[in-house]
């Protein structure tokens, strides 16, 4: 679900560029406010791996074929870490497989992270009451927003010469082809969590 | 009599000359050129036929404003006939769902120039086997990596 080169107006690219900047500012700036930022460098480096790889792939969801999105998943694990690790991922996507486009990274940096950032606040402010519901909360949620937000992006986008209705039609086609995303993507969260905290708890988000 | 049939025929022939266009027989001209279709067929990266996608034709003299727009057939096919009178590259776009590519053709004043051979446009190309084992492997190598370097960690050695 990214958006690729050609479709979207210069203005729109620009000002996703100048969104995307600003929250990797804020990022950085919170980042830089860690106790021990370079902690975390491993984890993020590992999870940017995974964001590239994973998000690559096509899950076929008959009649269409759907991406991982991960927003819930980044956000989750990697707190703000997770919008230069997004961002990151996005541009090797771009370069080496022509996934999404280089002028759309801005817009495309917005979908995904936003959502992972929501889904890191949302985890981080009930994980303490309700842990499983919250990392599927995050999981699911974190789809669903990136939806939301890609659409929106899509419709502000389209050209007055376009027949707006048939495009809409197609997006709720694309939405609903997601639906097993966003229940997948609530579960990943769950298991993954569980597992680390078994294996692994220093992969563990510690807020 | 040599007269008569003389001035009718002179009259004969004057009628058919001074006559209006519109009075003459029911005269049709035709011509036949060799059309000029370029054949545009889209499809994901992932086979998908993008069915029912809009299509954006944008001529040489005016890339901000649509020359025409049309949709794409149930195989993702659309076919354009441009006006070779403009000549140059020519802009086609076809979108559906926020996905999509573009594509560029050159047309030529000369039809039998317009839409030779075969360009391709898009956003994504599919993905090899070699790719994915790529990333596969990134992903095992980064897995590996992270792994060795908190099991060093959690044992006190870690110098990071």
């Amino acid at each position: 679900m990214h958006l690729p080169d050609g479709l979207v107006p210069v203005g729109m690219a620009a000002a996703g560029y100048a969104g995307s900047g600003a929250l990797l500012a804020l990022s950085m700036n919170r980042i830089a406010r860690l106790p021990d930022p370079q902690a975390a460098m491993p984890r993020a480096a590992m999870m940017t791996a995974v964001f590239f790889a994973a998000s690559a792939i096509v899950v076929p969801v008959p009649p269409t074929t759907v991406h991982l999105m991960l927003s819930g998943v980044m956000g989750v694990l990697l707190g703000w870490f997770a919008v230069p690790a997004i961002l990151v991922g996005l541009f090797l996507q771009a370069v080496l497989f022509g996934h999404g486009g280089l002028t759309t990274i801005g817009l495309n940096g917005l979908i995904i992270a936003v959502p992972a950032l929501v889904a890191f606040m949302v985890y981080r402010a009930s994980a303490g009451r309700f842990p499983r519901l919250a990392a599927g909360v995050a999981g699911s949620g974190g789809v669903i927003l990136s939806l939301a937000i890609f659409a929106a992006f899509v419709l502000l986008g389209l050209p007055a010469q376009m027949d707006a209705s048939a495009e809409r039609a197609a997006l709720v086609v694309f939405v609903l082809a997601h639906m097993p995303l966003v229940v997948a993507e609530g579960i990943i969260v769950i298991v993954l969590l569980q597992i680390l905290s078994r294996v692994e708890p220093g992969l563990l988000p510690r807020g | 009599m040599t007269r008569r049939c003389d001035l009718a025929l002179a009259l004969v022939v004057a009628l058919g000359v001074l006559a209006p266009q519109s009075l003459l027989a029911h005269a049709a001209y035709l011509t036949a050129q060799e059309p000029t279709v370029i054949s545009i067929r889209g499809q994901y990266d992932t086979g998908e036929l993008m069915e029912g996608a809009q299509v954006l034709v944008f001529a040489p003299d005016n890339p901000a404003e649509p020359w025409t727009t049309g949709t794409a057939d149930d195989l993702g096919r659309f076919l354009l006939f441009p006006d070779t009178s403009l000549p140059g590259r020519w802009t086609i776009q076809m979108r559906q769902a926020g996905h999509g590519a573009v594509i560029h053709v050159e047309v030529g004043e000369d039809s039998a120039d317009a839409g030779a051979g075969v360009a391709t446009g898009s956003t994504g190309a599919p993905q090899s086997l070699t790719q994915q084992l790529v990333m596969i492997a990134l992903v095992g190598w980064g897995a590996l990596g992270t792994a060795l370097y908190f099991r060093r960690r959690r044992g006190g050695n870690a110098s990071a």
